[in-house]
């Protein structure tokens, strides 16, 4: 999902949202997802952030100024060592001052330099670009990494132990659960939905273009062939209700009418063709199935309507051409038949 | 856990499923309200009343539009809190219930998509959160009251407490009979056996395949107590109590009854329930908990997906050897 920026000039508002909202490591493309399960508490997790940022910040730089000309496996390695670089003495200063929050940290802080963020974004972006571009798309990553680290954090220090910065907040209920490991990705999961929606509102083309389009594709409508009036013809059917007809050329043209009538109504009834409950996230599936099933997405049906329309009437004109055509060659062959005829009588 | 084909008749067949089941709760419903008064009914109403506004407005948030109401969220709520101490807190309850339901139920569209069963799910997070309040089960003092009284529960000491800890003498005073109507403290609706037996028998008209699940976790979960004893008493008592300790009559006819897990096949739905008994009792001899029949229910639907692959293709190799044999037998026949 990440793409290279290249050494082209690219404002750095766009590379501010590329990095924090529409390719957050996070919540969008899911990379380096381990440490946001240590984030319990809102100390924890500003620890995380801060110690992951300078990491990636480092690294990207030495990626861009040193390392473009090394092989990938020695790039690789510098990255793992400069994590450690960021790291050790990080580890050292948390043991001897705050003994309580490395004792939280566990295993996930040694765990930092082996962050596989920092490998995929210098060898996807840092390694191609420039120094600005480079630094900036580090910079936003790491801005959008932490956020979301401090976002965690927090949500399950106020729900899990009913504090905030280990002040006790009373109207909070406390849920221990959330401070296990599966608590970190269950929050996790709920702020990726609620990004991926807001990105849907605020950011549409983009979000469709990295496929994380949750909104449920709209699906039309069948025919009834065997519909003895013309109202049953054009009685529109949601995706459930679809049996297996698919808009044909060979269309009677009474209904070439209802066509043009659905085609108006379209817009209005796609928007009550959402499937049930998981069409939000099954929505890719609806696209596959409607493409090899019965179910055609509004924007091929209207192709399919239009083509079969045109090939419709095109197919009848070119018939008609073609019979007055024969008709015209078999009087021309009459009339020399009998002239040949009368020549030999 | 299933293709969408039959995913979609499991669907279709939700609401019904889920309202026969809702039925079925009504007799443990009436066992709680008579052994520990109005409150037992109360405390399902609440987490019933919560999982139900839960679902609406998650389906209200996310759009999604159902042509019938499933009674799925109704039976989620109602079974967490069955499984409950009647003495539990109401607010916590209705926690476990709004988490089963907004964390493993909408998300993945209805209960039939959910890789968890939801309602072991929200129990299991009660017990990861509140795990000395889960398993503080009161004493029985049957107040069949039908309006609610300011009453004081008195601690008592369940079932499975006493096989946890290995108390044989304690369990000796304890009849049969007192443990098979659950005349002994633990959850508020799944002691009684006889009354969880006689709600069974609706599997038995409609759904027999799904006892052959129960059968399979509960004959695993017998055996396992046979061979390997938590007291040192006789075969009967010691099978009887670990059958009737704790939610392992309940889970096995109403959580390893969840639709989505169906398969014409007997020896899978067998082999599936158990294994559900056999991971229930390996958790019961090593786990934290007295109780881990929801932690073994959806360790055992992980391995789902397993079955279905493993018979599935165990048929099409049985059918394939049987029709090699017959054409066989109809060649030679000919000859």
């Amino acid at each position: 999902m990440l793409e290279p920026l290249g050494k082209k000039r690219i404002p750095a508002p766009l590379i501010f949202r590329r990095g924090v909202l529409t390719e957050n490591p996070l919540l969008v493309t899911m990379v380096g997802i381990c440490p946001a399960v240590a984030a319990v508490s809102l100390r924890v997790s500003l620890i995380i952030s801060g110690i992951s940022w300078l990491f990636i910040l480092l690294s990207a730089l030495a990626a861009t100024l040193i390392l473009k000309k090394a092989a990938r496996w020695v790039r690789v390695i510098v990255y793992f060592l400069i994590g450690l670089a960021v790291i050790a003495p990080a580890d050292y200063l948390l043991e001897k001052y705050f003994t309580d929050i490395r004792v939280s940290l566990g295993i996930y802080l040694p765990l930092l330099a082996a962050n596989s963020l920092v490998a995929l974004h210098n060898e996807k972006i840092s390694v191609r670009s420039d120094l600005r571009n480079s630094f900036l798309s580090s910079f936003t990553t790491g801005a959008g990494y932490s956020i979301v680290i401090i976002l965690t954090g927090f949500l399950r220090e106020l729900f899990g132990s009913g504090t905030v910065f280990d002040k006790p907040v009373s109207f909070v209920p406390e849920s221990q659960a959330l401070l296990m490991p599966f608590g970190g990705f269950v929050v996790l999961g709920f702020l990726a939905a609620v990004l991926k929606k807001l990105l849907m509102r605020i950011y549409p083309s983009t979000a469709k273009t990295l496929n994380i389009d949750i909104t449920p594709t709209p699906v039309t409508i069948k025919f009834k062939p065997e519909s003895d009036t013309e109202e049953d013809a054009t009685q529109i059917e949601t995706a459930s209700k679809i049996n297996g007809q698919e808009v044909s050329a060979e269309q009677p043209e009474e209904q070439s009418s209802s066509l043009q009538k659905e085609d108006e109504q379209n817009e209005a009834v796609a928007p009550e063709c959402e499937t049930d409950g998981d069409s939000g996230s099954e929505s890719g599936q609806n696209n596959e199935e409607s493409v090899e099933g019965d179910i055609v997405p509004l924007e091929e049906k209207d192709s399919i309507t239009e083509s079969s329309e045109t090939v419709g009437s095109n197919n009848d004109s070119d018939a008609e051409e073609v019979l007055e055509k024969l008709a015209h060659f078999l009087d021309d062959l009459d009339k020399e038949l009998s002239a040949q005829g009368g020549d030999e009588q | 856990m299933t293709n969408t084909a039959s995913k979609d008749t499991l669907a279709a067949k939700e609401p019904k499923e889920y309202l026969n089941l809702l039925i079925m709760t009504i007799g443990p419903l009436v066992i709680g309200w008579f052994y520990y008064g109005f409150r037992a009914p109360a405390l399902a109403a609440v987490c019933a009343a919560t999982a139900a506004s839960c679902d609406f407005a998650g389906s209200l948030i996310i759009k999604s539009r159902k042509s019938s109401y499933d009674f799925g969220a109704l039976f989620t709520g109602i079974a967490i809190a069955l499984m409950l101490p009647a003495s539990f807190s109401f607010v916590q309850a209705a926690i476990g219930s709004a988490f089963a339901i907004i964390v493993c139920k909408l998300p993945f569209g209805s209960s039939n998509n959910s890789p968890f069963l939801p309602a072991a799910a929200g129990f299991a997070f009660l017990c990861l959160c509140w795990p000395d309040e889960v398993f503080n089960y009161p004493q029985i003092v049957a107040r069949w009251d039908f309006l609610p009284k300011d009453t004081a529960f008195m601690p008592g000491v369940s079932l499975a407490a006493m096989l946890k800890h290995g108390n044989a003498p304690a369990m000796m005073p304890l009849t049969a009979l007192n443990v098979f109507i659950g005349n002994v403290p633990g959850p508020m609706g799944t002691g009684s056996v006889l009354v969880l037996a006689a709600a069974s028998f609706y599997y038995v008209f409609t759904r027999p395949a799904t006892l052959l699940k129960s059968l399979g976790m509960l004959f695993t979960a017998a055996v396992f107590a046979l061979i390997f004893p938590r007291i040192q008493a006789g075969a009967f008592p010691r099978v009887l109590f670990e059958l009737c300790s704790g939610s392992l009559v309940f889970a096995s006819l109403f959580l390893l009854s969840d639709s989505s897990i169906q398969n014409q096949n007997s020896l899978a739905l067998f082999l599936y329930g158990a294994l559900a008994g056999l991971i229930t009792m390996v958790l019961r001899h090593v786990g934290v908990f007295e109780e881990g029949v929801c932690f073994g229910v959806l360790l055992t639907s992980a391995f789902w997906p397993l079955f279905e692959k493993l018979f599935s293709t165990a048929l099409k190799q049985t059918s394939k050897i049987v029709k090699k044999a017959s054409s066989q037998q109809g060649g030679e026949a000919n000859a």
